[in-house]
């Protein structure tokens, strides 16, 4: 199931997936720093003409852009609240029936908000389906991140899945033995207990099993260790960095000029 | 008298992968049936279907002569009590006669009802000893047996188990086996089971699956001599099974070392 999660990382052949996570993660960063510093929105949702090229060229446009389609839902009720109640509001666009007031100031603060997200959504989803995780974290064990930390991303990324999955099976059993898991608030509160018992046994259990399995695979041997990906920052790498830092900076300073 | 009819059941996931294809099964009153075949096969699937776990795509499954389509899990569990293959996904209580009470409470049973339920759960499964101890103090048998109780104790005419016997040791086995015994007297049991020498010894009827469709519907004697149908589900018959079929002049159905012994004199009897 392709949901959007952490571990939606689709297997291609392309140019991006071969570049080092590090690269990707600058251009991710750049972005989000962008997004917070540019002047106007415009200047933010241009970014995504960028994407576009990018995300062909990586094999998965269709899927870069299934983030914003699926809570479009929220960046709607984003303009419907921000327009009607923003609370600095001073400048007025319309009159609606029943008293409301549609404010202009408060459609610019959403659609300012909106690119925002949309950018990063944008760009964070891109660097998710690009970049295999065992590489990211391989990558950032080489410029310093802890081993053991770089393991637990690693699992964390796999127990989402795992544990929605056991959520299902102790949700049937529980049905099976006639728990309503449906209905009013209280009867969902009433339901909790039964779910959340046998899931935190079960973690609490794994826990400890997957702690001696990986003792037994010398886990916590001490000296250097190595990795099976190979993550090399190339020239190639080193050139795309530049060209975005710099562009980053020019975007940034021209979007105050003009 | 029919317990749960199923007509023309079909089943898919939401990628529009074809699960069960066009079942047709009929379950009558007081029968054990065992539901084999490999993994995959559609098995657990179809059997979430009986409490309503799983809803069909097309088709209609019929309970004591009254369509289930509009019916609650909670409600179908009053009929199909569905025993899950871990244990560990459904305790939750800290007292074992508390766990057993889980479903009947949720049935709305109170007072000495509940009290003479639970207790005959326990007595059933053997862990009356055990009905004050904490569930985690017991070993994988006994959480089985648990788990088994918690069903037994809401009294449904249907009891499904599945994997009843997986990692359990030699003593576990028997007492699965003289328990699904004891309960084919008052309720229909549907094992879902890879061990074959279980199948052989308590199953009345086996159901054969096989990429979502059921292959083969008899009895456990007839199944095991279906060679081609076995082989093509990844079976193997029970291992005294296969050295009979191996035997020249044997009979091919053999399912026990009692039928074997019994095979073995009659043939030396007519050599003589």
């Amino acid at each position: 199931m392709a949901s959007i999660g952490l571990s939606s990382y689709v297997e291609k052949d392309s140019f991006f997936h071969t570049i080092n996570p590090l690269t990707k993660l600058v251009i991710l960063l750049c972005v989000i720093i962008m997004s917070f510093t540019l002047s106007g929105f415009v200047y933010i949702l241009l970014l995504l003409l960028i994407i576009i090229p990018i995300a062909i060229k990586s094999k998965v446009l269709s899927l870069t852009f299934k983030p914003i389609f699926k809570l479009s839902f929220m960046f709607i009720l984003l303009f419907i609240i921000q327009g009607l109640f923003h609370p600095y509001a001073t400048k007025k666009l319309m009159d609606l029936p029943f008293g409301f007031t549609l404010w202009e100031d408060g459609l610019l603060y959403a659609a300012y908000i909106a690119s925002r997200l949309f950018v990063m959504m944008v760009f964070g989803y891109w660097f998710v389906l690009t970049t295999h995780p065992g590489d990211l974290v391989s990558s950032l064990t080489k410029i310093g991140l802890p081993h053991a930390l770089g393991y637990i991303i690693l699992t964390t990324l796999q127990i989402i899945p795992r544990i929605s999955g056991q959520m299902q099976t102790i949700i049937d059993a529980q049905r099976s033995r006639g728990l309503e898991t449906e209905g009013n608030l209280f009867q969902r509160i009433k339901s909790f207990m039964p779910l959340l018992g046998p899931l935190f046994m079960g973690s609490v259990q794994q826990s400890v099993e997957k702690s001696m399995a990986l003792e037994a695979r010398a886990f916590s041997s001490k000296g250097k260790k190595t990795s099976y990906r190979k993550t090399n920052i190339t020239n190639m790498d080193k050139i795309i960095m530049t060209i975005t830092i710099i562009f980053s900076i020019t975007w940034g300073v021209l979007s105050w000029i003009l | 008298m029919s317990l749960i009819e199923i007509k023309n059941l079909f089943f898919e996931y939401k990628e529009g992968i074809k699960v069960l294809k066009n079942i047709n099964l009929f379950l009558s009153k007081s029968e054990v049936v065992a539901i084999i075949g490999q993994n995959g096969s559609g098995k657990t699937t179809l059997v979430k279907h009986f409490n309503g776990l799983l809803r069909p795509t097309k088709g209609e499954i019929i309970i004591n002569d009254e369509t289930t389509i509009k019916k609650s899990v909670a409600e179908l569990s009053h009929t199909c009590g569905y025993v899950f293959q871990n244990p560990d996904d459904q305790i939750f209580n800290s007292v074992v006669e508390d766990e057993v009470a889980f479903g009947p409470t949720n049935m709305g049973i109170k007072g000495i009802e509940l009290k003479v339920r639970v207790d005959e759960a326990l007595k059933t499964v053997g862990l009356f000893e055990e009905k004050k101890k904490h569930p985690l103090d017991l070993d994988l048998n006994q959480k089985k047996l648990v788990a088994i109780a918690s069903i037994v104790a809401m009294n449904p005419e249907l009891i499904i188990l599945d994997e009843p016997t997986t990692g359990q040791d030699h003593a576990g086995l028997i007492k699965v086996e003289t328990l699904i015994n004891e309960l084919r007297k008052t309720h229909t049991v549907v094992i879902i089971s890879h061990d074959m020498n279980l199948v052989a010894r308590v199953a009345d009827r086996v159901i054969m699956m096989c990429n979502g469709e059921i292959i083969f519907d008899g009895s456990p004697k007839e199944a095991f001599t279906k060679n081609d149908l076995m082989k093509k589900t990844y079976l193997k018959p029970p291992i005294i099974t296969e050295l009979a079929q191996s035997i020249k002049g044997f009979r091919k159905d053999i399912l026990t070392v009692d039928e074997f012994m019994e095979e073995l004199i009659r043939l030396r009897k007519n050599k003589k």
